[in-house]
């Protein structure tokens, strides 16, 4: 499943079940009842003079990854692969991808000292501030404000105005709403919808400062507020809604800092 | 290399070079009869000629990176024999704590803390979740909330015989070339305390986000809870009795002025 969300800039979509009972006993303010439910694991795919994949998808997802990567290539040669951090559901597909695309370069994040374990030890390492010039669009290497991993990246893309940030604004969607941006969802963006996702990558958020939190959500909001928000496990976040369902960029951050409250508050220490 | 921690726990301490005055261990532990004298009947045991009560169930708590593959194959058969791995707990989904899960897929019942398996790789193994218990044969493991860990989906795992707490990323620190080997007690002011900052500090970026006190209070609850004689992290010395105390006050200390340098 592929679509195109900002010029030459496409999103390749992995999507799973979760329990239907599981989300009728729960009944989310979201939720219709009785509709499937997905997670999903997301992959961007930059096209132009030089080509660009960020994200792999989870291993799971490895003949889809290939066919679309044919299919959007058609041809031409894949130029650098992305995975943001090396946990399976966003690397799971990296080494396959190199033995298909040969003359890729894998470019991976620069942060910690681990990365010949990871498998991350050729190729190019990035930092915050480096840039891949692909021609038409330029890909920037962003500092990741919320990670799962130390050795983590988000991108933007300047042409198209895309942040893709990876575990950040993670958010489960239903059956019929796969590949959409969330202003054409049958169901509204809000904050219990938001804290599901957050529960295993930002276990932390149990521990968290709320001052804080808001501090580094308000600083990505001045950046990115009017941005396209591509997340790794969510529905991509368009900055100018065209249905009266969607919540802006905007909007999307700043229930984030209310979904790190509720989380601080309900993330008990199980032992 | 493998150090004996008790009569059925080995350390198997694999190394990675950081840089010229670091290593970082990456550790697997054992759980096992040692089969090192007797191979004859670590070959009866594997066919089933032995009961269940001579043949001690063996567990592996993490698998290490594919980096050291052949050493820590080496050391279990070292160890083991013939005698193949019962249960393998996965503390997380990170590559140098599952890089050789797939030589255990087969033979062995592998127990993971991620909700689905397969999208990491793991197809047939079995999830459990922090809160819940799990016997190997009469052996009782406690599955623990991580208090501190690098990634998603992550678990201490609580040996309630050894009173050993397997706190994956988390207590993880440096050590110097010539320490690989060592336990707490083998230093003689204990693990120094900026080895351990310093860990916490490049691997935990979130740590700047949080309040300090409530990791103090939530790793209180933890202790509280069991009764831990001896705290294992994947990246760091074993810590063992009469040093566990000390040595998480210094772990308190260590997050505390993390979080104030933020």
């Amino acid at each position: 499943m592929v679509r195109e969300i900002g010029e030459g800039v496409y999103w390749i979509q992995e999507c799973s079940e979760k329990s239907v009972a599981e989300f009728t006993r729960k009944n989310p303010d979201w939720y219709v009842p009785g509709r499937q439910v997905h997670s999903c694991r997301n992959a961007f795919f930059v096209d132009g003079d030089r080509t660009l994949l960020f994200e792999t998808l989870s291993p799971t997802g490895e003949d889809q990854i290939l066919a679309a990567l044919d299919g959007l290539l058609d041809g031409a040669t894949l130029d650098y692969v992305v995975p943001s951090h090396p946990e399976n559901p966003h690397a799971g597909n990296t080494l396959t991808i190199l033995e298909a695309y040969p003359e890729a370069t894998l470019v991976a994040p620069a942060y910690g000292d681990l990365h010949e374990l990871y498998h991350m030890d050729g190729g190019r390492k990035v930092s915050p501030g480096d840039q891949i010039d692909l021609g038409y669009h330029t890909v920037r290497f962003v500092d990741p404000t919320f990670v799962d991993h130390h050795t983590h990246v988000w991108m933007y893309e300047e042409t198209a105005d895309v942040l893709f940030c990876v575990d950040w604004i993670g958010f489960r969607h239903m059956s019929g709403e796969c590949l959409q941006f969330t202003d054409e969802m049958d169901s509204a963006m809000t904050v219990e919808r938001l804290q599901d996702h957050p529960r295993s990558p930002f276990f932390w958020f149990k521990f968290a400062d709320p001052r804080e939190t808001d501090d580094a959500i308000d600083d990505l909001i001045d950046a990115y507020g009017t941005s396209t928000i591509a997340p790794s496990h969510g529905q991509a976040i368009r900055a100018t809604p065209t249905e009266c369902m969607g919540a802006t960029p905007t909007e999307c951050m700043e229930m984030m800092k209310e979904v790190v409250r509720v989380l601080r508050d309900d993330l008990d220490v199980v032992v | 290399m493998s150090v004996r921690i008790t009569d059925d726990l080995w350390w198997i301490n694999e190394c990675y070079p950081v840089d010229d005055r670091r290593h970082l261990h990456i550790s697997v532990f054992l759980i096992a009869h040692d089969w090192s004298d007797d191979d004859d009947h670590s070959d009866s045991c594997n066919d089933g000629d032995l009961g269940d009560d001579y043949c001690e169930k063996s567990i592996l708590v993490d698998t290490g990176s594919f980096y050291h593959s052949e050493r820590i194959r080496d050391e279990l058969e070292q160890t083991l024999g013939t005698a193949t791995v019962d249960t393998v707990f996965l503390s997380n989904p990170d590559y140098v704590h599952s890089g050789n899960v797939s030589l255990f897929l087969d033979e062995s019942e592998v127990i993971c803390f991620v909700g689905t398996p397969e999208r990491h790789g793991y197809s047939g193994a079995i999830t459990a979740d922090p809160g819940q218990d799990f016997e190997v044969g009469d052996r009782r493991f406690s599955f623990v909330d991580p208090i501190v860990s690098d990634i998603a989906s992550s678990v201490w795992i609580y040996d309630h015989d050894s009173g050993s707490l397997f706190t994956s990323d988390g207590f993880g620190h440096y050590h110097t070339p010539g320490e690989c080997d060592l336990v707490s007690d083998d230093f003689e002011s204990g693990i120094r305390f900026e080895a351990m900052r310093d860990f916490h500090d490049d691997t935990l970026r979130w740590l700047q986000y949080v309040d300090p006190s409530a990791i103090e209070r939530a790793v209180g609850t933890v202790f509280d809870a069991y009764d831990v004689r001896r705290i294992l992290p994947a990246h760091g010395h074993p810590i063992v009795e009469p040093d566990v105390d000390a040595f998480v006050d210094d772990f308190d200390r260590a997050i505390r002025a993390i979080v104030d340098q933020c």
